[in-house]
């Protein structure tokens, strides 16, 4: 008897969620799909097709609907129904996508069009094992096998290195290039209890349950830094807590029990194991690395400045400038079943499309005016960041960007210099003093030491980076015997005499480097 | 049954119960008109005093010689009334007030039950509860505390091969237990071990932990050979709890944690953040539960930084302390509070399940629960368990090696390479350094053959730990007089494990034993 109401009970509790749960997902449909005409091309001719998109017996409201391959799209109505204007031909596929549900297609000369969409699962498998983008033919999932072109573009990225790069290895462990130990900062030698906090950004998919959070011995998948399968498991993430909760514990993944299953922003994939995903396309999924608060210093900030920025108030995402398609990609998967498409539509994942060095020179804007008085001459430098958004430079606390002011008179000796603002000592014994400003958030130490490594900073940061759209303007006097000044940008992604200790090669990049004739 | 009884009222009640009664006579025949009066079946019937009453009732009705006798009454006899008798009639339990209630003689039956079962399970277990009594039935080896010298006496190796299996027919009486048991310990499984440390309360640690800090540890035959060890510990246990009295420090630590978790997030800058870094820093084995705390919270606001600070900070604590009231409290305190979809739950959760494979007496990883997870073959356990061979293996006694080392040989062969990397890394742990591969494990042949060398590895080992217990039984049984036993289990020795030390020997005594006979 008990049994029995105890099943009641249960039952009952059931049907109330099922119908809540419905009342839901209704809600939630038919408000997605409150204008789903304005998607549809306005145009007199009657519709090619004509279909209706179905989840069990449900119609979907709000779902892509398009001719696999082609531009134009649909979304369907609250009844999910559907029209393109898109005339198809033999063998054409009509997709239909909507996040929370697989892609499905159906050939287009179904009939009735009726396409059923099925939905993802609902856990996450933390017992997944991650695919190894290295291409590797005796792997069936290997990224690299089909996708080869994106792959190397993922390669060349900071991405691929993101775990074992040489110099933030070095930086963990206290090394030097050689790999000699002792030689400058050291995470794991200055500060051993910090050394777990890299990983979630690093080395993500070593995951929550690695059995050691120690980047040193990474490898296997892990190695491959911020790879194709991570990302493309990203189901949602949230940034309300952006720089607090880092990398890994800030997404929520969704890595299948068995099978496969990829989110990204091509809504035409039909295979079965993919879905779209709109936060592939939106800054929010380069928060949770991008923005973080490590041992109380804000070490990364690049999703706090784009959205103080003029590209957030636009709109424009990190996509729109870092994946900005390469125009030469025309298919992601060729002779492994992928379709031609328009090459403006995939962008590039190199995440620096045109290269670190055209970017910088691209975003930097350098103005000059000198005025030649009879007891000086007077110069003004004004630097002003253009179409970036964000702080320049952004990413790693310790990059920073240095402006050099070099005067030489009519023998091309340097000129004595009267006022204006002199590089710090960080910025290297080669340029300690001279004319220029240094951009950076400078770390100093307790003993008054800067820079500092941002796990011995905490007594002061300053932060002097370009800002976007906000001219930055810097005189200086200098002797009357100035002909010719020389104005420098170089950016450095790590300090000189940390880069000295580590015995780093050169990889300093000079973003502008302009002589200037005086009246 | 047949019982009468003389009332106070000078009444005379009569019952006549019979479990042949019971049954619908066979002939279904009506008892004699007259005698229905004072024969009830069932039921109690008052007869007036002055009637006389047979000493033994007449058959009612003619009964055939081979009818069965009632084993209760020895009579034949059996009442054939029932369908005769209204309902009302049936008042079934009037009479028993005369008797032993059947519900009571149940009631006796089974507290009889209980205790005799009880008293099976009492040598096994002999927790002084009923409820640990109960709870221990069904599970004997988790509530095990039977030292291991007295189980393998009584269990006389019964899981161990074939081979030895014979020596549990032996005739062990004769026999001391020590030398086999001494045998077993080589051969047996070891037995979980019941952490008896004192319970550690929730808050604060400081007045809850100092309950009885000196409790020993059961004195077990697997740790029996680390007594020191026990002693150490039981020593540091003592010193830790005691130095838990004073709540001003605990409050201390606390205080020490929070402002540590404001420094990590970035809320507290300056001298007062450095002051809060180097004081966490400072932190040891006392400041566990403010640790643990700590790490609660920072999961708690999301705060990734902090949770691995944290996180690390308590696992060298626990690495480095052998307090097992320490790990106890960790084990069962890491992660109170914090919400099951929490981003860092599941590090927490991985945390606390790698606490819980040390064994608490001394910080050793729990062998039983390291094959448990083996065997399970899942990767996250596999990983973990493998980790904690890497990281304790050493502290194994030579049969827990084996034993370990069998679980892991299988995953050399293992297709997840990771799993095989792990394997093999704790597999040299075991085998004190010696690598048998495979070096290159991409083939599987290498990968078989590496596994072929392991078992032979492991194999060898057991070999001759099963061929000296055998030889030290033989020698008892040869000190005790028995010769001819003892020349049996030396001819065994001989024979089946040719080319170890002990078939050498055994082999000597053999001849010695011939030649005694021949004198």
């Amino acid at each position: 008897m008990r049994a029995l109401v105890r099943f009641l009970g249960f039952a009952a509790l059931m049907s109330i969620a099922g119908a809540v749960y419905i009342r839901g997902i209704d809600e939630s449909e038919s408000h997605e799909a409150a204008s789903p005409g304005s998607d549809i091309p306005d145009t007199a001719a009657p519709p090619a097709l004509v279909g209706r998109v179905w989840a069990g017996s449900r119609a979907v409201a709000g779902a892509r609907v398009r001719l696999k391959g082609h531009a134009p799209f649909a979304l369907t109505d609250s009844d999910g129904r559907f029209e393109l204007h898109d005339r198809p031909q033999a063998g054409d596929t009509v997709t239909a996508a909507k996040e929370g549900y697989l892609i499905a297609g159906l050939a287009a000369s179904a009939q009735p069009l009726e396409i059923h969409l099925f939905p993802l699962a609902t856990s996450d498998c933390e017992r997944y094992e991650w695919l190894d983008p290295t291409p590797n033919p005796s792997s069936v999932g290997a990224c690299g096998n089909c996708h080869q072109a994106i792959y190397e573009e993922w390669r060349a990225s900071g991405h691929a290195r993101s775990a074992v790069n040489r110099r933030f290895q070095n930086l963990l462990d206290g090394s030097d290039w050689q790999g000699r130990a002792g030689h400058g900062w050291g995470l794991a030698t200055e500060y051993p209890e910090g050394i777990g906090v890299c990983w979630s950004c690093h080395a993500p998919s070593l995951n929550a349950n690695a059995e050691s959070f120690d980047l040193r011995q990474v490898e296997g998948v892990a190695a491959a830094g911020v790879h194709c399968d991570f990302c493309h498991k990203i189901r949602d993430t949230s940034v309300e807590q952006a720089g607090l909760t880092h990398g890994f514990f800030a997404y929520e993944l969704m890595r299948p029990a068995e099978g496969q299953l990829f989110f990204g922003p091509l809504d035409d994939v039909d295979r079965g194991e993919d879905a779209y995903s709109h936060l592939q396309s939106e800054s929010r999924i380069c928060a949770a690395c991008h923005e973080g608060t490590v041992f109380g210093v804000p070490v990364y900030t690049t999703w706090s400045e784009w959205l103080a920025s003029p590209a957030a108030r636009e709109g424009r995402q990190c996509q729109n400038c870092h994946m900005t398609p390469s125009g030469t990609l025309t298919n992601v998967a060729p002779g492994s079943g992928g379709i031609e498409r328009d090459p403006a539509s995939l962008g590039t994942h190199s995440f620096l499309p045109a290269g670190r060095e055209a970017m910088l020179r691209r975003a930097v804007d350098v103005s000059f005016a000198g005025r030649r008085k009879e007891e000086a001459v007077d110069v003004s430098i004004t630097l002003v960041l253009h179409d970036v958004g964000h702080r320049l430079p952004t990413g790693f606390i310790d990059r920073h960007l240095l402006l050099i002011v070099e005067p030489v008179d009519h023998a091309g000796e340097p000129a004595t210099v009267s006022s204006g603002l002199r590089l710090p000592a960080a910025a290297g014994n080669d340029l300690a003093g001279k004319p220029g400003q240094l951009f950076a958030k400078l770390l100093t130490d307790a003993d008054g030491r800067a820079p500092a490594p941002f796990w011995r900073a905490g007594v002061s940061i300053t932060d002097s980076r370009l800002q976007p759209d906000r001219p930055e303007s810097f005189t200086f006097r200098f002797s009357p015997a100035t002909e010719r000044v020389r104005v420098r940008i170089v950016y450095r992604r790590f300090w000189q005499e940390v880069a000295d200790s580590k015995q780093w090669p050169e990889d300093e990049i000079v973003v502008c480097d302009r002589w200037f004739v005086l009246p | 049954m047949r019982t009468s009884a003389t009332g106070a009222t000078g009444q005379r009640w009569k019952h006549e119960a019979n479990q042949a009664g019971n049954r619908p006579s066979p002939s279904g025949d009506s008892p004699a008109p007259g005698s229905s009066q004072r024969i009830a079946y069932g039921r109690c019937v008052s007869v007036p005093t002055s009637v006389a009453q047979p000493t033994r009732r007449e058959p009612l009705h003619p009964v055939p010689d081979n009818r069965p006798i009632s084993p209760a009454t020895g009579d034949a006899t059996a009442p054939s009334v029932r369908s005769r008798l209204s309902l009302s009639d049936r008042n079934w339990n009037s009479d028993r007030p005369q008797q032993i209630p059947c519900w009571l003689a149940s009631l006796l039956l089974h507290m009889l039950a209980v205790v005799v079962l009880g008293s099976v399970t009492v040598p096994v277990s002999r927790q002084r509860t009923i409820m640990s009594l109960l709870l221990s039935f069904g599970d004997v080896t988790a509530q095990q505390d039977e030292p291991l010298v007295e189980l393998a006496s009584t269990q006389s190796l019964t899981e161990e091969p074939p081979n030895e299996q014979e020596l549990g027919a032996q005739g062990f009486e004769e026999i001391e237990a020590a030398p086999l048991s001494q045998m077993a310990a080589s051969l047996v499984p070891p037995l979980p071990q019941e952490h008896t440390a004192e319970p550690v309360p929730d808050q604060p640690l400081a007045s809850a932990a100092g309950g009885s800090p000196g409790t020993a540890p059961p004195n077990t035959a697997t740790r029996g050979q680390t007594d020191a060890t026990h002693g150490e510990a039981n020593q540091e246990h003592t010193v830790a709890v005691a130095d838990r009295q004073d709540d001003e420090v605990e409050r201390q630590n606390n205080q020490i944690v929070d402002q540590f978790i404001r420094f990590d997030i970035g809320q507290l800058n300056g001298q007062a953040g450095i002051k809060a870094r180097d004081d966490f820093q400072k932190l040891g084995p006392r400041a566990l539960a403010a640790l643990v705390r700590g790490l609660n919270k920072s999961a708690s606001i999301r705060a990734s930084c902090p949770v691995m600070v944290i996180t690390y900070k308590i696992e060298s604590v626990l690495r480095e302390n052998h307090d097992p009231a320490l790990l106890q409290y960790a084990v069962e305190n890491i992660g109170r509070d914090v919400p099951l979809r929490a981003p860092h739950f599941a590090h927490i959760q991985n945390l606390v399940e790698k606490l819980r494979l040390r064994d608490p007496e001394n910080s050793s990883p729990n062998v039983t629960m390291i094959l448990a997870q083996l065997q399970q073959g899942q990767q996250q356990q596999v990983l973990n368990a493998a980790e904690v061979v890497m990281t304790g293996g050493d502290k194994f006694l030579e049969f827990e090696k084996r034993q370990v080392a069998w679980a892991l040989i299988r995953y050399i062969t293992h297709r997840d390479p990771k799993l095989r990397r792990a394997a093999r890394q704790a597999l040299v742990t075991l085998a004190d350094g010696t690598d048998l591969g495979p070096t290159h494990d991409q083939k599987q042949a290498d990968r078989l053959e590496a596994a072929a060398k392991w078992s032979l590895h492991f194999d060898a080992d057991r070999f001759e730990a099963a061929a000296e217990g055998l030889l030290k039984t033989a020698r008892h049984l040869e000190d005790a007089g028995k010769r001819t036993a003892a020349r049996r289990y030396f001819t065994k020795v001989v024979d089946e494990y040719r080319g170890t030390a002990a078939a050498d020997e055994a082999a000597d005594l053999l001849e010695e034993q011939k030649a005694f006979a021949l004198k």
